[in-house]
Protein backbone atom coordinates (compact mmCIF):
# COMPACT_ATOMS: atom_id res chain seq x y z
CA UNK A 1 0.00 0.00 0.00
CA UNK A 2 1.51 3.50 -1.11
CA UNK A 3 1.61 6.07 1.37
CA UNK A 4 -1.24 8.11 0.25
CA UNK A 5 -3.64 5.74 0.45
CA UNK A 6 -2.79 4.81 4.10
CA UNK A 7 -2.78 8.78 5.14
CA UNK A 8 -6.03 8.89 3.44
CA UNK A 9 -7.41 5.59 4.78
CA UNK A 10 -6.20 6.87 8.57
CA UNK A 11 -7.66 10.16 7.26
CA UNK A 12 -11.02 8.35 6.39
CA UNK A 13 -11.56 6.68 9.18
CA UNK A 14 -10.67 9.83 11.64
CA UNK A 15 -13.18 11.76 9.47
CA UNK A 16 -15.59 9.02 10.06
CA UNK A 17 -15.34 9.26 14.00
CA UNK A 18 -15.12 13.09 14.23
CA UNK A 19 -18.89 13.21 12.17
CA UNK A 20 -20.60 11.16 14.28
CA UNK A 21 -22.92 13.10 16.71
CA UNK A 22 -22.79 13.15 20.39
CA UNK A 23 -24.96 10.29 20.91
CA UNK A 24 -24.19 8.17 17.93
CA UNK A 25 -23.77 4.56 19.26
CA UNK A 26 -20.37 3.21 16.65
CA UNK A 27 -20.92 -0.32 15.50
CA UNK A 28 -17.87 -2.32 14.39
CA UNK A 29 -18.65 -5.53 12.45
CA UNK A 30 -15.59 -7.37 10.70
CA UNK A 31 -16.35 -8.84 7.40
CA UNK A 32 -14.16 -11.00 5.37
CA UNK A 33 -11.76 -8.04 3.11
CA UNK A 34 -13.71 -5.35 4.68
CA UNK A 35 -15.04 -3.51 7.85
CA UNK A 36 -18.58 -2.01 8.17
CA UNK A 37 -19.01 0.98 10.80
CA UNK A 38 -22.32 2.23 11.58
CA UNK A 39 -23.66 4.56 14.01
CA UNK A 40 -26.75 2.09 15.28
CA UNK A 41 -28.57 6.23 16.60
CA UNK A 42 -28.83 7.08 13.55
CA UNK A 43 -32.40 7.59 13.44
CA UNK A 44 -33.56 5.40 10.28
CA UNK A 45 -31.23 2.32 11.40
CA UNK A 46 -33.87 0.82 14.17
CA UNK A 47 -36.50 0.08 11.45
CA UNK A 48 -33.64 -1.71 9.71
CA UNK A 49 -32.97 -3.70 12.45
CA UNK A 50 -29.49 -5.18 13.82
CA UNK A 51 -27.28 -6.02 11.09
CA UNK A 52 -24.69 -9.44 10.88
CA UNK A 53 -21.86 -8.96 9.11
CA UNK A 54 -21.53 -12.70 7.00
CA UNK A 55 -18.25 -12.89 4.32
CA UNK A 56 -18.42 -9.69 2.65
CA UNK A 57 -21.66 -8.94 3.48
CA UNK A 58 -24.23 -7.10 5.52
CA UNK A 59 -27.45 -8.52 6.34
CA UNK A 60 -30.88 -7.61 8.51
CA UNK A 61 -34.22 -8.90 9.11
CA UNK A 62 -36.34 -5.82 10.00
CA UNK A 63 -39.67 -6.82 11.58
CA UNK A 64 -41.36 -3.17 11.72
CA UNK A 65 -40.38 -1.90 8.77
CA UNK A 66 -43.72 -1.64 6.89
CA UNK A 67 -46.79 0.29 5.55
CA UNK A 68 -50.73 -0.52 6.50
CA UNK A 69 -54.03 1.32 5.12
CA UNK A 70 -56.87 -0.37 6.47
CA UNK A 71 -60.95 1.29 5.84
CA UNK A 72 -60.29 3.91 3.17
CA UNK A 73 -57.39 5.86 5.19
CA UNK A 74 -55.86 6.67 1.73
CA UNK A 75 -52.39 6.57 1.22
CA UNK A 76 -50.13 6.00 3.87
CA UNK A 77 -45.93 5.64 3.92
CA UNK A 78 -42.77 4.32 5.16
CA UNK A 79 -39.44 5.29 4.96
CA UNK A 80 -35.98 5.16 6.53
CA UNK A 81 -32.31 6.06 5.44
CA UNK A 82 -29.56 4.17 6.84
CA UNK A 83 -25.89 4.51 6.29
CA UNK A 84 -22.93 2.51 7.01
CA UNK A 85 -19.69 3.20 6.26
CA UNK A 86 -17.12 0.63 4.43
CA UNK A 87 -13.70 -0.31 4.96
CA UNK A 88 -11.30 -2.11 2.73
CA UNK A 89 -9.06 -4.18 4.73
CA UNK A 90 -5.04 -3.90 3.98
CA UNK A 91 -4.25 -5.14 0.83
CA UNK A 92 -7.99 -5.36 -0.50
CA UNK A 93 -9.66 -2.41 -3.32
CA UNK A 94 -13.59 -2.30 -4.04
CA UNK A 95 -14.65 -4.24 -6.95
CA UNK A 96 -18.49 -3.90 -7.00
CA UNK A 97 -21.41 -3.38 -4.11
CA UNK A 98 -24.94 -4.78 -4.56
CA UNK A 99 -28.03 -4.35 -2.35
CA UNK A 100 -30.95 -6.44 -2.21
CA UNK A 101 -34.63 -5.99 -0.43
CA UNK A 102 -37.08 -8.80 0.33
CA UNK A 103 -40.65 -8.26 1.74
CA UNK A 104 -44.16 -9.38 0.91
CA UNK A 105 -47.50 -7.95 0.20
CA UNK A 106 -51.33 -8.45 1.27
CA UNK A 107 -54.07 -6.07 -0.28
CA UNK A 108 -58.09 -7.23 -0.30
CA UNK A 109 -59.81 -6.21 -4.18
CA UNK A 110 -61.01 -3.06 -4.72
CA UNK A 111 -59.35 0.26 -4.98
CA UNK A 112 -56.19 -0.89 -3.10
CA UNK A 113 -52.54 -0.57 -4.01
CA UNK A 114 -48.74 -1.03 -2.74
CA UNK A 115 -45.42 0.16 -3.72
CA UNK A 116 -41.71 0.21 -2.93
CA UNK A 117 -39.19 2.40 -4.13
CA UNK A 118 -35.47 2.69 -2.78
CA UNK A 119 -32.41 4.83 -3.59
CA UNK A 120 -28.61 3.21 -2.63
CA UNK A 121 -26.35 5.63 -2.54
CA UNK A 122 -22.66 5.21 -2.76
CA UNK A 123 -19.97 7.70 -1.58
CA UNK A 124 -16.50 8.44 -0.95
CA UNK A 125 -16.05 8.53 2.64
CA UNK A 126 -13.73 11.22 2.23
CA UNK A 127 -14.88 12.97 -0.82
CA UNK A 128 -18.46 13.63 -0.49
CA UNK A 129 -18.29 14.68 -4.57
CA UNK A 130 -17.52 11.32 -5.44
CA UNK A 131 -21.17 9.52 -5.38
CA UNK A 132 -23.37 7.34 -7.69
CA UNK A 133 -27.13 7.04 -6.47
CA UNK A 134 -29.11 4.47 -7.89
CA UNK A 135 -32.67 3.09 -7.83
CA UNK A 136 -33.41 -0.62 -6.79
CA UNK A 137 -35.84 -2.09 -9.40
CA UNK A 138 -38.34 -4.55 -8.87
CA UNK A 139 -39.06 -7.23 -10.53
CA UNK A 140 -42.95 -7.60 -9.25
CA UNK A 141 -45.24 -5.34 -10.35
CA UNK A 142 -47.58 -5.44 -7.10
CA UNK A 143 -51.14 -6.46 -9.14
CA UNK A 144 -51.90 -9.77 -7.04
CA UNK A 145 -55.06 -9.44 -4.60
CA UNK A 146 -55.86 -11.31 -1.82
CA UNK A 147 -53.12 -13.89 -0.78
CA UNK A 148 -49.47 -12.69 0.63
CA UNK A 149 -47.20 -12.67 -2.34
CA UNK A 150 -43.55 -11.94 -2.09
CA UNK A 151 -41.62 -9.20 -3.73
CA UNK A 152 -37.61 -8.25 -4.11
CA UNK A 153 -35.66 -5.43 -5.08
CA UNK A 154 -31.77 -5.11 -6.33
CA UNK A 155 -29.38 -2.54 -7.17
CA UNK A 156 -25.61 -2.65 -7.78
CA UNK A 157 -23.04 -0.01 -8.23
CA UNK A 158 -19.69 -1.07 -10.71
CA UNK A 159 -15.82 0.52 -8.52
CA UNK A 160 -13.71 -0.76 -10.61
CA UNK A 161 -14.19 2.58 -12.99
CA UNK A 162 -11.30 5.35 -12.69
CA UNK A 163 -13.42 7.54 -10.79
CA UNK A 164 -13.73 4.77 -7.48
CA UNK A 165 -8.88 4.80 -8.30
CA UNK A 166 -7.80 4.64 -4.65
CA UNK A 167 -10.70 4.86 -2.37
CA UNK A 168 -10.17 2.74 -0.03
CA UNK A 169 -13.47 3.93 2.28
CA UNK A 170 -17.18 4.16 1.02
CA UNK A 171 -20.81 5.17 2.56
CA UNK A 172 -23.31 2.47 1.51
CA UNK A 173 -26.84 4.87 1.73
CA UNK A 174 -30.05 3.12 1.19
CA UNK A 175 -33.18 5.45 1.23
CA UNK A 176 -36.53 2.88 1.03
CA UNK A 177 -40.08 3.72 0.83
CA UNK A 178 -42.80 1.56 1.30
CA UNK A 179 -46.67 3.24 0.48
CA UNK A 180 -49.99 0.94 0.96
CA UNK A 181 -53.09 2.83 0.23
CA UNK A 182 -57.03 1.47 1.05
CA UNK A 183 -59.86 3.31 -0.71
CA UNK A 184 -63.15 2.34 0.78
CA UNK A 185 -64.28 0.83 4.11
CA UNK A 186 -63.43 -3.30 4.52
CA UNK A 187 -60.59 -2.92 2.36
CA UNK A 188 -56.99 -3.35 3.77
CA UNK A 189 -53.52 -2.83 2.11
CA UNK A 190 -50.00 -3.86 4.37
CA UNK A 191 -46.33 -4.17 2.38
CA UNK A 192 -43.37 -5.11 4.28
CA UNK A 193 -39.49 -4.90 3.95
CA UNK A 194 -38.32 -8.45 5.59
CA UNK A 195 -34.57 -8.71 4.60
CA UNK A 196 -32.11 -5.97 3.87
CA UNK A 197 -28.84 -7.22 2.88
CA UNK A 198 -25.75 -5.79 0.91
CA UNK A 199 -22.60 -7.34 -0.28
CA UNK A 200 -19.27 -6.38 -1.90
CA UNK A 201 -16.71 -7.72 -3.65
CA UNK A 202 -13.12 -6.87 -3.58
CA UNK A 203 -9.83 -7.58 -5.43
CA UNK A 204 -6.50 -7.97 -3.78
CA UNK A 205 -3.86 -4.95 -4.57
CA UNK A 206 -0.48 -6.70 -2.68
CA UNK A 207 2.24 -7.18 -5.35
CA UNK A 208 1.37 -10.01 -7.17
CA UNK A 209 4.02 -13.29 -6.27
CA UNK A 210 6.06 -15.15 -8.81
CA UNK A 211 4.14 -18.00 -9.52
CA UNK A 212 4.91 -21.30 -8.35
CA UNK A 213 5.32 -22.75 -12.00
CA UNK A 214 8.24 -20.48 -12.92
CA UNK A 215 9.88 -21.99 -9.86
CA UNK A 216 9.04 -25.44 -10.88
CA UNK A 217 10.13 -24.63 -14.57
CA UNK A 218 13.72 -23.44 -13.54
CA UNK A 219 14.21 -26.40 -10.74
CA UNK A 220 13.10 -28.59 -13.96
CA UNK A 221 15.53 -26.31 -16.48
CA UNK A 222 18.40 -26.94 -13.61
CA UNK A 223 17.64 -30.59 -13.43
CA UNK A 224 18.05 -31.09 -17.19
CA UNK A 225 21.03 -29.43 -17.76
CA UNK A 226 22.24 -31.16 -14.48
CA UNK A 227 21.42 -34.61 -16.88
CA UNK A 228 22.87 -33.73 -20.09
CA UNK A 229 26.32 -32.68 -18.59
CA UNK A 230 26.14 -35.65 -16.70
CA UNK A 231 25.92 -38.08 -19.92
CA UNK A 232 28.39 -36.12 -21.94
CA UNK B 1 -3.50 2.65 9.40
CA UNK B 2 -2.89 0.47 12.89
CA UNK B 3 -3.24 3.66 15.02
CA UNK B 4 -6.83 4.67 13.68
CA UNK B 5 -7.97 0.79 13.28
CA UNK B 6 -7.02 0.67 17.12
CA UNK B 7 -8.94 4.06 17.61
CA UNK B 8 -12.15 3.06 15.66
CA UNK B 9 -12.23 -0.32 17.55
CA UNK B 10 -11.82 1.52 21.15
CA UNK B 11 -14.25 4.09 20.69
CA UNK B 12 -16.92 1.09 19.72
CA UNK B 13 -15.79 -0.54 22.85
CA UNK B 14 -16.50 2.54 24.64
CA UNK B 15 -19.99 3.07 23.30
CA UNK B 16 -20.96 -0.45 23.43
CA UNK B 17 -19.77 -0.47 27.35
CA UNK B 18 -22.78 2.65 27.63
CA UNK B 19 -25.42 0.84 25.93
CA UNK B 20 -25.94 -2.74 27.17
CA UNK B 21 -28.56 -4.35 28.60
CA UNK B 22 -32.15 -3.67 26.77
CA UNK B 23 -34.39 -5.81 25.14
CA UNK B 24 -35.74 -9.35 27.13
CA UNK B 25 -33.97 -11.77 24.78
CA UNK B 26 -33.96 -15.43 25.84
CA UNK B 27 -32.08 -18.55 24.85
CA UNK B 28 -33.66 -21.77 25.25
CA UNK B 29 -31.76 -25.13 24.80
CA UNK B 30 -33.27 -28.00 22.66
CA UNK B 31 -31.99 -31.67 21.77
CA UNK B 32 -29.35 -30.51 19.35
CA UNK B 33 -30.08 -26.17 18.65
CA UNK B 34 -30.63 -23.37 20.82
CA UNK B 35 -33.18 -20.72 20.12
CA UNK B 36 -32.19 -17.17 20.96
CA UNK B 37 -35.07 -14.32 21.15
CA UNK B 38 -37.25 -11.86 22.14
CA UNK B 39 -39.99 -12.91 24.34
CA UNK B 40 -42.19 -9.57 24.65
CA UNK B 41 -44.11 -10.31 21.10
CA UNK B 42 -47.34 -10.94 19.88
CA UNK B 43 -46.23 -14.81 19.73
CA UNK B 44 -45.56 -14.16 23.37
CA UNK B 45 -42.92 -16.92 25.67
CA UNK B 46 -41.19 -19.63 23.82
CA UNK B 47 -41.19 -23.49 24.86
CA UNK B 48 -38.82 -25.82 23.58
CA UNK B 49 -39.27 -29.59 22.58
CA UNK B 50 -36.98 -31.66 21.01
CA UNK B 51 -35.44 -29.52 18.10
CA UNK B 52 -38.88 -27.30 17.88
CA UNK B 53 -39.49 -23.94 19.80
CA UNK B 54 -43.41 -23.65 19.95
CA UNK B 55 -45.68 -20.43 21.04
CA UNK B 56 -49.24 -20.53 22.08
CA UNK B 57 -49.97 -16.42 22.06
CA UNK B 58 -52.24 -15.23 24.48
CA UNK B 59 -53.80 -12.46 22.29
CA UNK B 60 -53.04 -12.66 18.65
CA UNK B 61 -56.18 -11.58 16.75
CA UNK B 62 -58.08 -9.67 14.73
CA UNK B 63 -61.65 -9.04 15.25
CA UNK B 64 -64.27 -6.99 13.54
CA UNK B 65 -68.25 -6.79 13.82
CA UNK B 66 -71.23 -4.94 12.95
CA UNK B 67 -69.24 -3.86 9.88
CA UNK B 68 -66.43 -1.92 11.41
CA UNK B 69 -64.45 -2.76 8.44
CA UNK B 70 -61.05 -4.15 8.11
CA UNK B 71 -58.80 -5.29 11.31
CA UNK B 72 -55.71 -6.65 11.18
CA UNK B 73 -52.93 -8.39 13.50
CA UNK B 74 -49.60 -8.84 12.61
CA UNK B 75 -46.18 -9.56 14.41
CA UNK B 76 -42.62 -10.50 13.06
CA UNK B 77 -40.23 -12.78 15.74
CA UNK B 78 -36.57 -13.15 14.90
CA UNK B 79 -34.97 -16.41 16.38
CA UNK B 80 -31.41 -16.91 16.46
CA UNK B 81 -30.62 -20.18 16.01
CA UNK B 82 -26.97 -22.21 16.98
CA UNK B 83 -26.65 -25.91 16.37
CA UNK B 84 -25.10 -26.95 19.61
CA UNK B 85 -24.32 -30.55 19.17
CA UNK B 86 -20.81 -30.84 17.56
CA UNK B 87 -20.69 -32.41 14.38
CA UNK B 88 -24.81 -31.72 13.53
CA UNK B 89 -25.82 -29.05 10.77
CA UNK B 90 -29.47 -27.64 10.30
CA UNK B 91 -30.45 -28.83 7.02
CA UNK B 92 -34.26 -27.59 6.54
CA UNK B 93 -36.71 -25.77 8.92
CA UNK B 94 -40.53 -26.10 8.78
CA UNK B 95 -43.30 -23.78 10.48
CA UNK B 96 -46.96 -24.82 11.60
CA UNK B 97 -49.74 -22.40 12.88
CA UNK B 98 -53.03 -23.51 14.62
CA UNK B 99 -56.07 -21.49 15.84
CA UNK B 100 -59.71 -20.63 15.77
CA UNK B 101 -61.99 -18.56 13.40
CA UNK B 102 -65.51 -17.25 13.07
CA UNK B 103 -67.48 -16.08 9.88
CA UNK B 104 -71.24 -14.97 9.45
CA UNK B 105 -72.31 -12.73 7.13
CA UNK B 106 -71.90 -12.05 3.04
CA UNK B 107 -69.83 -9.43 3.36
CA UNK B 108 -67.63 -10.73 6.53
CA UNK B 109 -64.07 -12.69 5.93
CA UNK B 110 -61.16 -13.60 7.81
CA UNK B 111 -57.78 -14.38 6.70
CA UNK B 112 -54.45 -15.82 7.24
CA UNK B 113 -50.84 -16.01 6.26
CA UNK B 114 -47.20 -15.98 7.48
CA UNK B 115 -43.64 -16.05 5.73
CA UNK B 116 -40.58 -18.07 7.29
CA UNK B 117 -37.90 -15.92 6.45
CA UNK B 118 -34.00 -18.06 7.10
CA UNK B 119 -30.57 -16.08 6.43
CA UNK B 120 -27.20 -17.33 7.33
CA UNK B 121 -24.88 -15.59 9.63
CA UNK B 122 -21.78 -17.38 8.50
CA UNK B 123 -22.08 -18.39 4.90
CA UNK B 124 -22.31 -16.45 1.86
CA UNK B 125 -24.49 -17.48 -1.28
CA UNK B 126 -22.85 -15.11 -4.01
CA UNK B 127 -22.10 -11.79 -2.91
CA UNK B 128 -25.10 -11.70 0.00
CA UNK B 129 -25.30 -13.93 3.23
CA UNK B 130 -27.15 -17.12 1.95
CA UNK B 131 -30.85 -16.87 2.22
CA UNK B 132 -34.46 -18.24 1.46
CA UNK B 133 -37.87 -17.14 2.12
CA UNK B 134 -41.45 -19.27 1.48
CA UNK B 135 -44.84 -17.60 2.52
CA UNK B 136 -48.17 -19.39 3.34
CA UNK B 137 -51.75 -18.20 2.66
CA UNK B 138 -54.98 -20.14 4.64
CA UNK B 139 -57.39 -21.36 2.00
CA UNK B 140 -60.80 -22.06 2.52
CA UNK B 141 -61.85 -19.95 5.39
CA UNK B 142 -66.16 -19.82 4.49
CA UNK B 143 -68.86 -18.81 6.08
CA UNK B 144 -69.23 -20.77 9.04
CA UNK B 145 -72.41 -19.22 10.62
CA UNK B 146 -70.89 -17.68 13.93
CA UNK B 147 -69.83 -21.17 15.07
CA UNK B 148 -66.22 -21.45 16.32
CA UNK B 149 -63.96 -23.50 13.82
CA UNK B 150 -60.19 -24.79 13.67
CA UNK B 151 -57.82 -23.45 11.30
CA UNK B 152 -53.97 -24.00 10.51
CA UNK B 153 -51.45 -23.45 8.02
CA UNK B 154 -47.40 -23.71 7.50
CA UNK B 155 -44.77 -23.80 5.31
CA UNK B 156 -41.26 -24.74 5.20
CA UNK B 157 -37.97 -24.24 3.87
CA UNK B 158 -35.17 -26.56 2.75
CA UNK B 159 -31.46 -25.26 2.84
CA UNK B 160 -30.62 -27.17 -0.32
CA UNK B 161 -32.94 -25.04 -2.56
CA UNK B 162 -30.62 -22.43 -2.19
CA UNK B 163 -27.34 -22.96 -4.21
CA UNK B 164 -24.22 -22.96 -2.42
CA UNK B 165 -25.88 -23.72 0.90
CA UNK B 166 -27.38 -27.17 1.68
CA UNK B 167 -26.65 -27.04 5.51
CA UNK B 168 -25.50 -24.57 8.44
CA UNK B 169 -24.58 -24.45 11.79
CA UNK B 170 -25.96 -20.55 12.55
CA UNK B 171 -29.27 -18.88 11.61
CA UNK B 172 -31.74 -16.27 11.72
CA UNK B 173 -35.21 -17.49 11.18
CA UNK B 174 -37.66 -14.56 10.49
CA UNK B 175 -41.31 -15.67 11.85
CA UNK B 176 -43.89 -13.80 10.36
CA UNK B 177 -48.02 -13.83 10.75
CA UNK B 178 -50.98 -11.99 9.62
CA UNK B 179 -54.55 -12.15 10.65
CA UNK B 180 -57.20 -10.01 9.18
CA UNK B 181 -61.01 -9.80 10.12
CA UNK B 182 -63.46 -7.66 8.23
CA UNK B 183 -67.22 -6.97 8.02
CA UNK B 184 -69.13 -4.39 5.87
CA UNK B 185 -72.71 -4.49 7.57
CA UNK B 186 -74.66 -4.61 10.71
CA UNK B 187 -74.71 -8.31 12.19
CA UNK B 188 -71.90 -9.29 10.43
CA UNK B 189 -68.59 -11.29 12.28
CA UNK B 190 -65.75 -11.94 11.99
CA UNK B 191 -62.47 -12.88 14.22
CA UNK B 192 -59.50 -14.94 13.75
CA UNK B 193 -57.16 -16.12 16.37
CA UNK B 194 -53.31 -17.84 16.40
CA UNK B 195 -53.58 -20.08 19.14
CA UNK B 196 -50.27 -21.90 18.77
CA UNK B 197 -47.11 -21.00 16.34
CA UNK B 198 -44.06 -22.84 16.31
CA UNK B 199 -40.98 -23.76 13.88
CA UNK B 200 -38.97 -26.90 13.86
CA UNK B 201 -35.46 -27.67 12.82
CA UNK B 202 -34.26 -30.90 10.96
CA UNK B 203 -30.69 -31.50 12.42
CA UNK B 204 -28.10 -34.23 10.70
CA UNK B 205 -25.10 -35.56 11.09
CA UNK B 206 -22.29 -33.51 8.69
CA UNK B 207 -21.65 -36.59 6.54
CA UNK B 208 -18.04 -37.90 6.58
CA UNK B 209 -16.82 -36.55 2.74
CA UNK B 210 -17.35 -39.64 0.31
CA UNK B 211 -13.39 -38.59 -0.86
CA UNK B 212 -12.14 -39.47 2.47
CA UNK B 213 -13.21 -43.00 2.38
CA UNK B 214 -11.60 -43.18 -1.52
CA UNK B 215 -8.46 -41.67 0.01
CA UNK B 216 -8.24 -43.75 2.80
CA UNK B 217 -8.94 -47.07 1.11
CA UNK B 218 -6.39 -46.30 -1.92
CA UNK B 219 -3.79 -45.37 0.69
CA UNK B 220 -4.45 -49.02 2.00
CA UNK B 221 -4.04 -50.38 -1.38
CA UNK B 222 -0.42 -48.63 -1.99
CA UNK B 223 0.79 -49.91 1.39
CA UNK B 224 -0.07 -53.35 0.71
CA UNK B 225 1.43 -53.34 -2.97
CA UNK B 226 4.56 -51.60 -1.73
CA UNK B 227 4.93 -54.33 1.29
CA UNK B 228 4.80 -57.22 -1.77
CA UNK B 229 6.77 -55.47 -3.53
CA UNK B 230 9.62 -55.59 -0.71
CA UNK B 231 9.08 -58.93 0.01
CA UNK B 232 9.81 -60.06 -3.62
Amino acid sequence: MSFSTLVGRALATTLLLCALPAHAVLVHLPGATVDFYYDSAQPGMAAYGTLTAVGDSIIAQPTDFFAESLNGAGPSSFSALGTVTVVAKSGYRFKSVAVEQQGDYQMSSGSTAVSTSADFDVTDSGVPATTVSTPLVSSDDFTVKNVLTPWSSTASVDLGTPMWNGVTSIDLTLDSLLTASSGASGESARIQNKLVGSGLMTVVTTPVPLPASLWLFVSGFVMLAGRCRRRK
Amino acid sequence: MKVSRLKLAAAALLLGISTSGQATIVTLVGTDVSFTFDDATLFGSGIVVGNSLVFQPPAFKAESLNGAGAVTASDTLIIDVVATTPGYDITSLAMQEQGDYRRKGVDASVAASGRLGVTSTTTTCGILACNDASIFNVAGLGDTGGATVAWSGGTSVNLADTAGWGSDTSLQISFQNNLSATTLNGGEEAFIQKKLGGVGLIVNPVPVPAALWLFGSGLLALAGVSRRRSRA
